[in-house]
């Protein structure tokens, strides 16, 4: 017994050594500044079924801090990343949150990436206060899921309802089939569309919806062939690839009309000249092949830093990393404070747009029509 | 003239299903219990072949044969260095069942970190429109895979029916102390459950990346379908996770077209329900354990 209580308090004593020694030099270097560092949380679908788009955000989101670190005084504290992955599922998500607000006691949060994760841990985050800024979560339903809820992309009640006014008035089409992704983004962006498309003149013969890595499109393709349609609204993530190339074996000859997802070289180079001539909306003005100075330093940095292109997601992200270090300086790192100078931002410069916060936490960006045209996404010219 | 089509797209979709289907009711007949990381050596095949046609680039059909093979392997290893021991401690079939979810789990990992989460495509040159035949459209791949698919399903239920060791299987599926009894060594014929199960669900794997692209997280869906399959054919028996299969495709496709394919998985598992409320010895009618295989 007297053994083993030496043994407890040696081990005690090592530990309690260990930890001064550690934590010794911080308590030091802590009197030079307020906050040494700041952590921020990244909440990011790393793998699963939207790994091909979260990484790239994921990649955005370090080189801007990478940047702003790299260019930071002395007197700004060190942004400090700590990701964890949501695989797209709500549940993982709000476990990694917890994690995140527990553990890591961080309170700001880039991310999640997809609608549902972010509905997912929104009333948690409202609840302790920790501020989220998604980079792509687009269903109509977060503007009002509370005050510390950002993002730095567009809202589909928005997007929804221009894309559906372009598809009538630029585009004209009269009757479309609409095929959507049965998440919160998907469900939401077709709840949107169908209601403006409708009231601007058009109808929607069809609508299926399929679940998130679903395969075999077949059957839908061949419902849709039974029906005379001038395009199908097509709302997927990886999906694509295999709904346009099983649309091509079964001879559906129907122009595709897709979402700003669509942006990716990924893509091009899995369909090849199957993907020449799909249309998608697009939104924000963030332009790879853009020559304007910001957006070249953007491509450049992230080229030379992860070896592949940045996406559009990238930009996003990277812009919503930015806005959080604005805000942060901005409130000269109260970090209570942050949120209120969140939405004191107007006319943000970024890759992806100008955007400015509304009351909602939403972004308000330019949206506009891209094809892919000779192996390359160019901006849709044959606006009627 | 649809109906033709939806048809075609679920004998399509089944005979993937069919073939998941057969090599889990091989294993289960012989192993008792639910090799539910059956899927995972399914996706595993698929990445096999990927390594072995686009970064080896070794010829299409030695690399079908030799993935399958390999996958094949797997299975085996999984039996070897994860079941068997617990067999030895005569472990309770809950055991067998979480450890088999956490190989799934451990080799989707294991696929992701060694070839990336994101999309891995095998079929190269251009895509065109398929054959027309009886209303319907067809390509070519699809023919491949309905061939190869219905010749595998067959060969199995040939080899149960005919051959020496697929007699011993049956006889170990009917009674494996009996077996053992008669000579009959029952780890052999697991063994070679594992492993012929495992090269039939590695070549499913092998077809599908063919047809579409591949990912690491696609074993999931296939097992749950295989488990479906099998079970509405009746479960353990080869012929009916053949039909189980088919049944289930079609039904599914048929599904999409007369409802929205938003209900495509809930038909699935509503069909399964009906099957065991009603016919829980499914299509085949299983009523004894003798008569399954």
């Amino acid at each position: 017994m007297k053994r083993l209580t030496n043994l407890i308090t040696g081990r005690a004593l090592l530990i309690v050594v260990l930890g001064i020694l550690i934590v010794f030099p911080s308590g030091c270097s802590k009197k030079r500044s307020e906050a040494k560092e700041i952590k921020i949380g990244v909440l990011m679908p790393l793998t699963g079924d939207a790994a091909s788009i979260g990484v790239p955000a994921w990649n955005g989101i370090q080189l801007a801090i990478e940047q702003i670190n790299s260019r930071r005084n002395s007197e700004e504290p060190l942004l400090e990343l700590v990701s964890e992955d949501t695989k797209a599922l709500p549940a993982e998500g709000l476990s990694a949150l917890q994690k995140l607000i527990s553990i890591e006691k961080l309170k700001f949060v880039i991310g999640p990436l997809t609608s549902t994760v972010t509905l997912a841990v929104a009333p948690l985050a409202e609840q302790k206060k920790v501020v989220i800024i998604s980079p792509g979560a687009s269903a109509p339903k977060i503007s009002e899921s509370g005050d510390y809820i950002f993002r730095s992309e567009i809202s589909e009640k928005l997007g929804g309802a221009i894309q559906a006014t372009m598809a009538v008035n630029k585009l004209a089409y009269r009757r479309v089939a609409c095929v959507y992704i049965n998440t919160d983004y998907g469900a939401g962006l077709f709840g949107v569309f169908k209601k403006s498309f409708e009231q601007g003149g058009g109808s929607v013969v069809l609508s299926e919806a399929f679940d998130q890595g679903e395969t075999d499109f077949r059957a839908i393709i061949s419902k849709i062939k039974s029906e005379e349609v001038d395009a199908v609204f097509l709302v997927a993530i990886d999906e694509v690839i295999n709904f346009v190339r099983q649309k091509k074996e079964l001879g559906l000859v129907a122009q595709i009309y897709t979402t700003p997802i669509f942006e990716n070289k990924l893509y091009l180079e899995k369909l090849g000249e199957l993907a020449e001539g799909i249309v998608y909306v697009y939104y924000g003005t963030y332009n790879p092949e853009s020559q304007d100075d910001r957006t070249i330093s953007f491509v450049r940095a992230y080229e030379s830093r992860f070896n592949s292109a940045p996406t559009y997601y990238s930009a996003n992200a990277y812009d919503a990393a930015y806005m959080l270090y604005t805000a942060l300086k901005e409130s000269k790192y109260q970090l209570k404070t942050v949120k209120d100078a969140l939405y004191n931002i107007k006319n943000f410069e970024g890759v992806s747009g100008t955007m400015s916060f509304d009351s909602n936490g939403d972004v308000t960006k330019d949206v506009s029509l891209k094809t892919v045209e000779n192996g390359t996404f160019q901006f849709y010219k044959n606006v009627r | 003239m649809h109906t033709m089509q939806f048809i075609l797209n679920g004998i399509i979709a089944g005979s993937m299903y069919s073939l998941v289907a057969v090599g889990f009711a091989l294993i289960y007949q012989t192993g008792r219990f639910f090799h539910f990381a059956h899927g995972v050596v399914y996706a595993t095949g698929a990445y096999l072949a990927y390594t072995l046609v686009i970064s080896l680039d070794i010829n299409p059909v030695a690399s079908f044969f030799l993935a399958a093979a390999l996958a094949g392997v797997v299975g085996v290893g999984i039996d070897r260095f994860v079941y068997k021991p617990f067999r030895k401690q005569k472990a309770p079939n809950l055991v067998f069942l979480i450890a088999s979810f956490g190989i799934f789990i451990f080799i989707q990992n294991l696929l992701q970190l060694i070839y990336g989460a994101q999309i891995l495509t095998m079929r190269t040159g251009s895509v065109k429109e398929g054959h027309h035949f009886l209303g319907a459209v067809i390509t070519n791949i699809q023919i491949l895979i309905l061939v190869v698919s219905a010749a595998l399903c067959l060969g199995l239920w040939l080899f149960v029916k005919r051959t020496k060791l697929g007699k011993a299987m049956r006889a170990v599926a009917d009674d494996r102390i009996a077996a053992s009894v008669v000579g009959i060594n029952p780890e052999r014929i697991i063994l070679a459950a594992f492993a012929i199960g495992s090269a039939l669900a590695g070549a499913a794997g092998i077809l599908i990346s063919l047809e579409t692209n591949i990912k690491p997280t696609m074993g999931m869906n296939a097992i749950l379908k295989g488990i479906i399959a099998s079970i509405i054919g009746g479960i353990g028996s080869i012929p009916g996770a053949m039909f189980g299969g088919l049944f289930l495709g079609i039904a599914e496709n048929l599904g999409i077209w007369k409802i929205s394919a938003g209900w495509k998985d809930c038909i699935a598992f509503v069909i399964l329900i009906v099957f065991l409320l009603f016919r829980p010895g499914g299509i085949m009618g299983v009523k004894s354990e003798g008569e399954r295989l």
